[in-house]
This record gives structure tokens, C-alpha cells and sequence, in this order.
């Protein structure tokens, strides 16, 4: 029996599992590090503990910390979220070892699917069509292995993620040098050097599969999410279904990721991710976690996917059949992140003065944050997920337009401006786009002019206030006294 | 009152008049006559050339956050009313160039005693003058030494304050 969840992480997504378990009847136990005492998931659960300092390590990563939380609350199962320890096998084996339900897949499923080069040699041998390429290690006459597959290709670390260890090489001179930079990389982000080549798509699309799989070896797929909007090798704008492809190659893909899935003897909620080009997709990897994005497939399916994760754990089998599973109209998200589209996406921290999130029908708001709450550089900027579902996805994007406009938070510089020149762009509304759309449309981006209206509110905000004085701490970086100038000095 | 108001890589000259609840807005070479009112959720409904909207507006130091026409925006201010600029840190106080322009004159030296109010520094921007006054009595610890006509810059210290 599950009758206490706790959740290992913060933000949104610790938001929306409480909430998740609420409907459920089950109590929730939030675990947090001392920047976050005020925040939401810390206010929203039953019970909340402190464990630690900012540090990831010290509070949000350590095994023993959030297991001891668990202990200590009489928890009968861990959530993880996303980021954090949700991929991590083992974790996934010291939470079960100490006799917790780990939700999530099998730790040995995790620990397969996080090594790419094992896990792109699995799903070859299961017949899912993999990225061409060398199916495992590096090793041989290297050149050789390179020019079967011909260039340009992609040097990519095994252990890989977040586009660290990875290299596009054009042509046979530039090999060596990219296997040796992209080792280094990987040795220092993943302490694992293993490569793997492969043939390097140049217009691809981002489009993966959700699947649901019962510890009973029932699996099924909720369709696909297209994701080719990123920026950094990170999505920020994500859809289902996806307008590139036909209901031929979306039945293919279905069945290809719940292929994929019982290969590995899949439980619980999980991603499988393609590359697709030119009427072809390729397997890319396979997330053994919730997704970000995950709101979008619920508001297409009509299915819950935390309350599923959460039944699954228990050992309930699922209650439908893949042909119960049923796409109804569009639905879009949007990533609000604190970060400067102007500035190459930096982080933006500051602290939230004023916060109105849009309402209306076919609206949702994911959100991690409240007004008076500090953003601070310690995390990832994700503040929010604003998710919208209309019967078509022109009428989605209107409406997703609309309530990005409605979208007030003040204090700190978010993406919600460059969210909605997005909506607002021709090849995104033709749905003409790849993963490179942002570089290709957006690069030099900069906020439109400001109305009067703009003007107006911005003058009248300074009017309001004092008029006579300004500080500045004299340790400020930023005060003038820090810059050298010419003194006289009184002595 | 006049301002520089920074956005992205622009910046426009701007001069807002109040009087009740009306106002004249000058941005660069275009006016605007307008209307506003204050929303007690601390909102604002401006009327502008008969088009109404609502907007909300939050400020930290130089910096304006404002929302409207559905766009969050961050304005800088780059001029401030000259005589307003006071920074203050624990009984010492710093007085900076709120424009880039010219150095008139340095009405005193360093070691003056000064009552509040006393002009210290005039500065010339635009063919217009701004007198930097002292913040309260004290007596002036630095002054800047820029030649009278040099050019100062915005944000440059021009004097410190100690007390007496």
C-alpha cells in the first residue's frame, strides 16, 4: 500500500505530484534545502523537512538524506520527479533496499537505458530503427568505422546528456580532434569517456513517444509530443500531436516505443525519444522518468500520468487497452524560464514582486513559484509550465497567444515575451520547423519597442515612488566607488 | 520630468507631466495625453488616446518592471532628477552623476563643511543645467577632480559625504 508519498524535488513538478496524490487521498511529504523554505511544494505538502543546504549534493542529491526524510515521516514510497535523482538506478536500488517504493521503473531499467551505447545496441537488436552508426564502443580502426558511415556525423558520449561530449565532425580532418575534445568532455562530466559515432542528422525534428507500462508487462503508448522548439539543446515550446507527421508513421512510432519498452521489461511511465527526418525516425534515447512536458499528453489523452505512476508502483495494472487511448484535439506548453532571450538565454534570478497567471477555459497553469519568492542561481529557471488545449492546433496557438498575454510576473526577466513572438511567427504557425528553428528565426532577438501604454506604466510606476533617496550598500559590486576615478582626497 | 528610458539596445527620451489623474507623455518626438487611475491589486488603467488598458508596473533600483500590451518588460532608467540622487550607506553618503555631460563647476573643496541643500557640483547635459545639492549637513570627504569642463559620466561619483 501506498498511503505516503514523499517527493524529492521542488519546484513545479513537486507542485504537481502533491497535488496529484491530494486527489488521491494520500499524504505527501516534501523534502527541501534551506533557500527553499518559503516556497510552494514546502507550503502545499502535509509534512516538510529540511535537508540541507542549496548545494544539490547536500539536500536534493543525497541518497541518504532524502531516504533518512522517508524513514523518518514513515513514508511508504519515493517520487522523484525530473532532474534531480530521478534517473539515477542507484538510488532507485538504495530506496527499494531500504524498503521504499521507488516510483519509477526498475533500477537495472534505468542503469540500461542511461548508458546510450548500451542501450542503442538493445534496441537495435529489438529491432527499432537506431541512428546509423558504430552500435556500441569505439574501438578498431576508427576511420574506417567513420567513413562507412560517412560525414558529416556526430561524436557523442555514451554516458551522455545535455548536449556535454558532443561533437558534429564534417569531414575525415576534423575527426580526431572532436574525439579527443568530446572525450575530455565526457570523462569530465560523466567520468565515462566511451564514444559512440553516428551518421549526424542536419534537419531533424524532436518527436517522442509516451509510454505506460504495468508491472503486469502491459504497455501502452499516449502518442507522441513534439518537442523540435529548443534552444540550448533544451526544449521550451512542446505539442501533441505533432503536425510533421501522418497517422501512418504515428501508428509506426507507437508501436516502435511500446517495442522498445517491453524489450527492456518496462514499468511504469517513460519516454521514448526519435529523431525524425525525411519520413524516417530513429530511436535517440529512452527517458526513464516523467517529462516536463507531460501535460500536453495529458490534456490530449484525458489520462492522469502521476496518478498512473502512482497506481503502477502499487501494482495495479493498467485498467485500458491501446485502442481505449484516443487523441482529442491540440494542446501546447510553453517553458516560462527565468533567463534573457537577448543575451544567449543567461539565467536571470530575482526575486518575484507581482505574479497573474491567465485563467480561462482549457488553461493550465504548472507552477513552481509565488509572489515574494526569491529565484535564486541555484536552480534550474524553470518557473512555471502555462499548458493550453483547444480543438485544433491554430486555435491552440491563438489561444496559448492569448494567455501568455495574460501572463503577468514582474521582478525579474522571464521568456515570456520571445514565448509569445514565437506563437506569433509564420513558420511556426505553418508548423515549418526543425530542432535548429530558434537559431534559424530567432537569433538577435530582441523585445519589441515598448507602446506609449509601456511608457506611461513605467513613468507613473517611478513617480509613485520617494523621491529623495536612493541606497546602495558600498559592498555592491556594481557602485560606481568599485570603478577607479580620479580623487581628491580629503586628508 | 525627463528621463532616458533603456530597452533592449534602445533607448527613447521621455518627459511624463501629471496633474490629478491625467497626464502628457513625451516619448522621443511624439505626445501622447492620457488618463489614469490606480487598481487597489496595484494595477493600473490607463486611457491613451482613448484606447484602455491595464498594466502593472514593480521597480528595483534603475530598473522598471512593467506589464502591458501583454508583454513583460524591463525598462532601464539612465537619467534621474538631479537633485534626487543621494546613495546612502551607514552614515556616508555618495552623490553620483545621474547624466553624462560637462562639469561646470565644484562650488567647494574637500574638507568643506556643508549644510543641506548646499549646491556642490553643477553639471551641464543637453544645454541644460543640473545642480547636485548635498543630501544633508556633513562635511565634504572626496570630491571628484574632474577639470571644470571635462567630461563626467553617468553613474561617476562626484562626492562623498562624512559627518561632521
Amino acid at each position: 500500500m501506498i498511503n505516503k508519498v514523499l517527493v524529492a524535488n521542488r519546484g513545479e513538478i513537486a507542485c504537481r505530484i502533491i497535488k496529484a496524490c491530494k486527489e488521491m487521498q494520500i499524504s505527501t511529504v516534501a523534502v527541501y534545502s534551506d533557500v527553499d523554505s518559503g516556497a510552494p511544494h514546502v507550503l502545499m505538502a502535509d509534512e516538510a523537512i529540511l535537508i540541507g543546504s542549496a548545494t544539490p549534493s547536500e539536500s536534493y542529491l543525497n541518497f541518504d538524506k532524502i531516504v533518512g526524510a522517508a524513514k523518518q515521516t514513515n513514508s511508504d514510497a519515493i517520487h522523484p520527479g525530473y532532474g534531480f535523482l530521478s534517473e539515477n538506478g542507484d538510488f532507485a536500488k538504495y530506496a527499494s533496499d531500504s524498503g521504499l517504493v521507488f516510483i519509477g521503473p526498475d533500477p537495472e531499467t534505468i542503469k540500461l537505458m542511461g548508458d546510450k551505447a548500451e542501450s542503442k545496441k538493445m534496441m537495435a537488436k529489438a529491432g527499432v530503427p537506431t541512428i546509423p552508426g558504430n552500435e556500441g564502443e569505439l574501438s578498431g580502426n576508427i576511420d574506417a568505422v567513420a567513413r562507412d558511415i560517412g560525414y558529416p556525423l556526430m561524436v557523442k558520449a555514451a554516458a551522455g546528456g545535455g548536449g556535454k561530449g558532443m561533437r558534429v565532425v564534417e569531414s575525415p580532418e576534423a575527426l580526431e580532434s572532436a574525439i579527443e575534445s568530446a572525450s575530455n568532455e565526457a570523462r569530465n562530466s560523466f567520468g565515462n569517456d566511451t564514444l559512440i559515432l553516428e551518421k549526424f542528422l542536419d534537419q531533424p525534428k524532436h518527436i517522442e513517444i509516451q509510454i505506460l507500462g504495468d508491472k503486469q508487462g502491459n504497455v501502452i503508448h499516449l502518442y507522441e509530443r513534439e518537442c523540435s522548439i529548443q534552444r540550448r539543446h533544451q526544449k521550451i515550446i512542446e505539442e501533441s500531436p505533432s503536425p510533421a507527421i501522418n497517422n501512418k508513421i504515428r501508428k509506426m512510432m507507437g508501436e516502435t516505443a511500446v517495442k522498445a519498452a517491453k524489450a527492456v521489461n518496462y514499468s511504469n511511465a517513460g519516454t521514448v525519444e526519435f529523431l525524425f527526418q525525411d519520413g524516417k525516425f530513429y530511436f535517440l534515447e529512452m527517458n526513464t522518468r516523467l517529462q516536463v512536458e507531460h501535460g500536453v499528453t495529458e490534456m490530449v489523452c484525458g489520462i492522469d500520468l502521476v496518478k498512473w505512476q502512482i497506481r503502477i508502483a502499487k501494482g495495479e495494472s493498467l485498467d485500458m487497452a491501446q485502442k481505449d487511448i484516443k487523441q482529442r484535439g491540440h494542446s501546447i506548453e510553453c517553458r516560462i524560464y527565468a533567463e534573457d532571450p537577448s543575451r544567449d538565454f543567461l539565467p536571470t534570478p530575482g526575486i518575484v514582486r507581482k505574479m497573474v497567471l491567465p485563467e480561462g477555459s482549457g488553461i493550465r497553469n504548472d507552477v513552481g513559484i509565488r509572489e515574494g519568492q526569491e529565484v535564486t542561481s541555484a536552480y534550474d529557471p524553470l518557473l512555471a509550465k502555462l499548458v493550453v488545449w483547444d480543438s485544433s492546433r491554430s486555435d491552440a496557438i491563438r489561444r496559448m497567444d492569448s494567455a501568455l498575454g495574460q501572463f503577468v510576473i514582474l521582478g525579474l526577466i522571464t521568456n515570456q515575451p520571445f514565448l509569445r513572438d514565437i506563437m506569433n511567427n509564420e513558420s511556426y504557425r505553418k508548423a515549418s520547423f526543425t530542432t535548429g528553428f530558434v537559431k534559424e528565426h530567432f537569433s538577435g532577438w530582441e523585445i519589441s519597442a515598448p507602446s506609449p501604454e509601456v511608457m506611461a506604466a513605467a513613468l507613473l510606476c517611478s513617480k509613485s515612488t520617494p523621491e529623495k533617496t536612493r541606497t546602495r550598500s558600498s559592498r555592491d559590486p556594481y557602485s560606481p566607488w568599485s570603478s577607479k576615478g580620479s580623487w581628491r582626497q580629503n586628508v | 520630468m525627463a528621463e532616458t528610458i533603456i530597452v533592449g539596445s534602445r533607448s527613447y527620451s521621455t518627459n511624463i507631466r501629471r496633474s490629478g489623474s491625467s497626464f502628457s507623455l513625451q516619448v522621443d518626438d511624439k505626445e501622447y495625453e492620457g488618463e489614469f487611475s490606480r487598481l487597489n491589486d496595484g494595477g493600473l488603467e490607463i486611457i491613451l488616446e482613448g484606447h484602455r488598458s491595464i498594466a502593472y508596473s514593480e521597480k528595483k533600483l534603475n530598473e522598471l518592471y512593467v506589464f502591458a500590451d501583454g508583454i513583460n518588460y524591463v525598462l532601464r532608467r539612465q537619467s534621474r532628477r538631479v537633485d534626487s540622487i543621494i546613495q546612502e550607506d551607514q552614515g556616508e553618503d555618495l552623490v553620483v552623476s545621474p547624466i553624462t555631460g560637462k562639469l561646470l563647476d565644484r562650488k567647494v573643496e574637500s574638507g568643506s563643511n556643508v549644510k543641506e541643500g548646499d549646491v556642490v557640483i553643477v553639471l551641464e547635459a543637453m544645454k541644460m543645467e543640473h545642480r547636485l545639492r548635498s543630501p544633508r549637513d556633513g562635511t565634504i570627504s572626496r570630491i571628484t577632480s574632474i577639470e571644470i569642463g571635462g567630461q563626467v559620466k553617468e553613474g561617476e561619483i562626484m562626492f562623498e559625504l562624512e559627518d561632521e
